[in-house]
């Protein structure tokens, strides 16, 4: 018998341990994982989805000052591709954070405006969207300047809905 | 002088890095995107079984969640309205059981391509279920490899299955 082949058992056990370690190893570590969550919030904006729409309708104090409507949009192409990596890295490295591209639609306004780089950051542990201008708490929906004072309330309009309200700024009044 | 880096198999001999650099930089990523594809669908179907899929109607309400989102007119829509709610357990059985199947095939080498493929067609199913986005096109040129590629003998038991078993098409 070569010396080769009397190796040969023992090399493929030593592969075969490390592969089971290493599943083993992932299970533990995909075992331990955290769920996002959303339980309790009244603005519940899902850090997962790279293809959703979330429309969210802001009224400033005191009543009927106006309507501000945020359009969280799908994340970009480049970011949609990256969530790959992000998924397998979640039992070992807990996002904080999530950006979602976003358009505004202030009082009156018949078309988005998008601000160069404007984005809604979500503080995923606070439970905060920044949004240009000041931050939304999403446990409350209250609406505060970036200095913290209280700007209105928010609250997240069914997706229908917010695609239909933004049909509806976009539709000329019938003659 | 034996110059084998992995015992049993030809590819893996010093003489090969040294003569062909370029081809076993290849085979050496595409095996380390099999191990971390592998990975992904395994960390994948342990949150399913985590979530309750195979014992509750957690994919029910992924399910109703996600056609309240969509476009109603779009296929995805109608997937989820006409397909996808009324059958939720059978989905969840077999995208559960696929997710924890994929791995093993890609993790030991074993029936590899049928795993890659396995791994494109719950891919193709996601994106007309309504879950289409820039990752799946990603994820589908990588699965894409472990099929067009004899992976698994280049790296696991496939190479020995295939000796043993000439005829059949699952170790090719």
């Amino acid at each position: 018998m070569s010396l080769e082949a009397i190796h040969r058992p023992a090399a493929r056990r030593g592969l075969v341990g490390r592969v089971a370690g290493a599943v083993a190893a992932c299970l533990v570590l995909a075992g331990c994982t955290q769920e996002f969550s959303n339980e309790g919030l009244l603005i519940p904006v899902n850090p997962l989805c790279t293809v959703c729409d979330d429309f969210i309708r802001c009224e400033a104090e005191p009543a009927g000052s106006g309507t501000t409507l945020y359009h969280l949009d799908h994340k970009s192409f480049l970011a949609q591709v990256l969530t790959i990596f992000e998924y397998p890295l979640r039992p070992f490295r807990q996002r904080t954070e999530d950006e979602r591209p976003l358009k505004i639609y202030p009082p009156g306004a018949k078309a988005a405006e998008q601000p160069p780089g404007a984005v809604a950051l979500t503080d995923l542990v606070a439970h905060r969207i920044a949004v240009p201008g000041g931050w939304i708490d999403q446990a409350t929906g209250a609406w505060h300047n970036e200095d913290g004072s209280l700007k209105g309330a928010c609250t997240l309009l069914p997706v229908a809905e917010g695609r239909q309200f933004v049909r509806d700024l976009r539709t000329p009044p019938a003659q | 002088m034996n110059t084998a880096v992995l015992p049993g198999n030809p590819l893996w001999t010093r003489e090969s890095f040294r003569s062909r650099p370029g081809r076993m930089a290849g085979i050496v990523l595409v095996l380390v995107l099999r191990y971390f594809f592998g990975f992904f669908f395994l960390v994948a179907g342990i949150n399913k079984l985590r979530g309750g899929w195979l014992w509750s109607d957690a994919l029910r309400v992924i399910f109703t969640d996600r056609l309240a989102e969509v476009e109603p007119e779009t296929v995805g829509g109608w997937f989820l309205e006409n397909i996808g709610i009324p059958m939720y357990v059978p989905i969840a059985w077999v995208v559960t059981i696929v997710e924890l199947v994929v791995p093993v095939c890609l993790f030991l080498g074993v029936a590899t391509r049928v795993g890659g493929a396995l791994a494109v067609w719950l891919m193709v199913m996601f994106a007309f279920g309504g879950y289409y986005d820039a990752s799946l096109i990603a994820l589908w040129g990588i699965a894409a490899l472990f099929v067009i590629f004899p992976t698994g003998h280049w790296l696991g038991m496939d190479r020995k299955l295939h000796q043993q078993n000439p005829s059949s098409p699952w170790f090719r």
